[in-house]
């Protein structure tokens, strides 16, 4: 009996080690095929493949740089509307939290973070495409605001909610009013897990591909930076190109990638050096 | 909510705080107008289409746009329906086992390096551009699941209905099913690791003093956290449900119902994901889209709800 | 002839580089209770749990020295299987809120293999909590969850659920510490109740004097990780040697 009893022990010890080798497997193999099949496209098309545009079916590399400079138009004009607005609703949520508006401010962040990313497309399809007549990067980046808002103010709220009271209570003990209280005390001791929130935030954006769909207009011929003209993301780039049957517009989608998994690497790597542990 | 937190009631304000509470008012109301946008853009919008076709439009399988008369268009959602919930679920079901685990080693080995390495590994899937999992997924999963697990499962048991249907591209609704257990594994570890931490040492060192080897330990501090472990359940269901590129490149887009989960099938996402751009062309169309969306909204909604409730069971017994 | 029960020699703990516990030597006979007394932060926690190998779950913790029960080596045998030789009762009622009281003394045994069936499983189950001088009071309701007993309840059931083992060596980390003095009292004659009657040794952690005096056989006084006294609770609470012992006994310390 007491074999068993040990039996058991061993068979659940290897069998948690199995199963969690075989959680952590996939994401490997998928960097891994990532820059196997990316870096010879890279290596092939050379640094151009950051500038041009993309190639015909059927023929060439060409590069990426329309969708290329799209994320990052995109990234950029949603971050400038989302960050402070997640900022401005994480700040009133801990200052004021027994109000009744920061209470639905924190239901509603923790909702809307469930929503369905491609409903946000729609709505901004509905809401702003429609009524302008037109795709828009602007219509893009309004989507990648709604989605950026909930994630960045809970990061915001929990850097803020972790400052400890006493840095507070001397700092109001000192005669500073309440702004400089937030400001030179609050947010510079949180600064890290704030700036944390706001690269996790930048990270989300860069990789979205269903927000878009319906609002971008998929321009990848022209690099623009209109934010009233269509234009495209990598994402997106990746998303149709790899649904066509061209070879070279496969290894377009495969280098596209390699370029896109490089974006979220670094910031991912910039994350870690701020903090230990990167919440969800 | 962290008791490190600031605690002022918004009654004693005094009088320059109201400058503060003021400006910053109208920012944190703005979450309150998306979500309000949302739901009233997405239930109107759904509106014609429900009104047309009643219940059935949940209930039938039948996709005939037509762009000569209202009267001869008809649309049912059963089967993305079904594919959202055969392919959530499948997802869930794979992943728990996995997230229980990697929650263990986390958690319990003593090996630092494999902990770290654990963790980053969780964190990285966890951010990954969906659409690169999807890139995978189609061009090296689905070959590599076809040829060494599909079509040797459909010749050794071709009577069992799961496996009855002969795997063409691969592209179905088990290829989706794994894709999103993976997928959704770093949000069910995150939420089944904070339960197990907020379990209090005494019941740990409980559990250990009444002889538990390292397995009985393991299950009792599960047990312990039972509710939570369905709520994250609950929750990895309604984010696998949620997710649309991914599912979109491997789960081969036909309006299929079947047992079968070689064959292909539709998701309400990936419905939307193929359908949406032409839909103002064809009458009802967007809007069968749109009621689509509303019931992952509202399905979503109750999970959430129910999943929360599980979740403050376990809060409140542990603090 | 009493055989030796517990023997711990030259035991020093150092957790992250600090020393805990200070070459601690104590031998006790079988069947006898030894109260470990001392001031907050003397070690004693650290000392119990030394003993049932829990030490092991605090990260940078180095051990030497030896400790024994019966004849086996703490420190050398496996501790998932010493910590079945021993039952412990910790300073906070933790009774496992999702199992009934009859399951909380029923699953140590269970897991144990220590019963063949369902009947003589209930005797044990009858028997813990007899001893605990709980029985009494939940036979009519065992399948009842223990958050509707009072903390006192809920502690002799901790003590019901630890007796269930069948242990050689029962450790109580200041049982009675969060527990009323009616409760406190019940335990305390559950214990002197089990030395007698049964083949059990009982080392108990206890930071009242009062308290470590009424009960043991054998008294150790630690102090800052260093043990001060150690002897027959008769001699030392009458004629303490060390200064700082006839403090504490005092209420100064």
């Amino acid at each position: 009996m007491a074999e068993l009893r040990e039996l058991k022990e061993k068979l659940f010890l290897i069998t948690s080690l199995s199963l969690a080798a075989l959680a952590i497997l996939p994401i490997f193999h998928i960097l891994l095929s990532i820059f196997y099949n990316g870096l010879p496209v890279l290596i092939s098309a050379g640094v151009d493949f950051l500038v041009d545009s993309p190639p015909p079916p059927g023929g060439g590399l060409g590069g990426i740089g329309p969708s290329l400079v799209g994320t990052f138009m995109l990234a950029f004009i949603s971050s400038l509307v989302g960050i402070p607005l997640s900022f401005a609703s994480a700040l009133f949520s801990v200052e004021f939290p027994d109000n009744v508006i920061s209470r639905g401010v924190r239901v509603l962040s923790k909702a809307l973070l469930q929503i369905p990313s491609i409903l946000v497309g729609m709505l901004v399809y509905t809401i702003m495409v429609v009524p302008m007549g037109k795709f828009s990067m602007l219509a893009g980046s309004l989507a990648l605001a709604i989605m950026m808002i909930p994630y960045v103010t809970t990061y915001v709220e929990e850097a803020l909610e972790n400052v400890p009271k006493t840095y507070r209570e001397a700092g109001y003990a000192l005669g500073l009013s309440r702004t400089k209280v937030v400001f030179k005390i609050s947010v510079s001791i949180a600064k890290r897990g704030i700036l944390t929130g706001v690269l996790m935030g930048f990270a989300k954006v860069t990789g979205e591909t269903a927000p878009l769909l319906f609002t971008v207009g998929k321009q990848r011929q022209m690099i623009s930076l209109d934010p009233l003209g269509y234009t495209d993301s990598i994402s997106l780039l990746i998303f149709d190109f790899i649904q066509t049957p061209y070879a070279n517009w496969h290894r377009v989608a495969w280098g596209s990638a390699l370029v896109l998994t490089s974006i979220f690497l670094l910031i991912f790597l910039a994350t870690r050096s701020l903090t230990r542990r990167v919440v969800l | 909510m962290s008791s490190m937190g600031s605690r002022w009631s918004s009654i004693s304000l005094p009088k320059y705080d109201r400058g503060f509470y003021l400006s910053l008012l109208p920012f944190a109301s703005l979450i309150f107008a998306i979500f309000l946008a949302l739901t009233y853009v997405i239930a109107s919008a759904s509106y014609p289409s429900i009104s047309k076709f009643g219940v059935k439009l949940f209930t039938e399988n039948v996709w005939s746009p037509s762009e000569m008369g209202e009267e001869f268009v008809r649309y049912g959602l059963l089967a993305p329906l079904y594919g959202t919930v055969i392919t959530s679920s499948l997802a869930a079901i794979i992943a728990l086992p996995l997230s229980l685990s990697t929650v263990y080693l986390v958690e319990e080995m003593t090996n630092s390096r494999v902990k770290e390495l654990l963790s980053t590994a969780i964190d990285l899937m966890a951010g990954l551009p969906t659409v690169l999992y999807g890139l995978w997924g189609l061009d090296v999963m689905i070959p590599f699941l076809r040829e060494n697990l599909m079509k040797p499962l459909h010749s050794a048991l071709p009577w069992l209905p799961l496996f009855s249907c002969e795997p063409l591209s691969g592209a179905s609704i088990l290829s989706a099913g794994i894709l999103l257990a993976i997928m959704i594994i770093p949000f069910m570890h995150s939420l089944i690791q904070d339960a197990y931490r907020s379990v209090p040492w005494i019941y740990r060192e409980a559990i250990l003093s009444i002889g538990a080897n390292r397995y009985e330990y393991y299950k009792m501090m599960i047990s312990l956290i039972k509710p939570a472990v369905f709520g994250s359940l609950l929750l990895g269901i309604g984010r696998a449900s949620s997710e649309t590129v991914a599912v979109t490149l491997v789960i081969g887009n036909a309006f299929n119902i079947s047992f079968c989960i070689f064959a292909p099938g539709y998701t309400i996402p990936s419905l939307i994901a193929n359908q949406f751009s032409e839909s103002n062309f064809y009458p009802y169309m967007q809007s069968t889209l749109y009621a689509g969306g509303l019931v992952l909204l509202i399905v979503g909604a109750l999970f959430s709800a129910l999943a929360l409730l599980m979740m403050r069971k376990v809060r409140k017994l542990y603090g | 002839m009493r055989r030796v029960a517990l023997s711990i020699n030259d035991l020093t703990v150092k957790i992250g580089g600090k020393e805990i516990l200070k070459r601690i030597n104590i031998e006790i006979p079988e069947r006898r209770i030894l109260a470990v007394m001392g001031p907050s932060g003397s070690g004693k926690s650290t000392l119990l749990r030394a003993i049932n190998r829990l030490l092991d779950l605090v990260p940078g913790c180095e051990v030497s020295g030896r400790v024994r029960i019966y004849d086996t080596e703490v420190y050398s045998s496996d501790p998932y299987k010493v910590r079945r030789l021993t039952g412990m009762v910790f300073q906070v009622p933790n009774p496992f809120p999702n199992m009934s009281i009859y399951d909380n003394v029923a699953v140590g045994p269970k897991m144990n293999g220590l019963v063949k069936d369902k009947r003589e499983l209930d005797d044990l189950v009858r028997w813990a909590l007899e001893r605990a001088m709980l029985w009494d009071e939940v036979k009519d309701r065992l399948k009842d969850p223990p958050n509707k007993l009072s903390g006192g309840q809920q502690q002799r059931l901790c003590l019901a659920r630890a007796l269930a083992l069948r242990p050689k060596l029962l450790l109580l980390d200041e049982p009675t510490a969060n527990v009323d003095p009616i409760n406190a009292s019940k335990i305390e004659e559950a214990l002197r109740g089990l030395v007698e009657s049964h083949d059990i040794t009982v080392v108990f952690v206890t930071h009242t004097p009062y308290q470590a005096v009424r009960i043991s056989d054998y008294v150790a006084f630690l102090y800052m990780g260093e043990l001060i006294e150690f002897g027959l609770t008769q001699e030392i609470a009458l004629n303490p040697k060390h200064e700082l012992t006839m403090r504490f006994l005092k209420g100064e310390a």
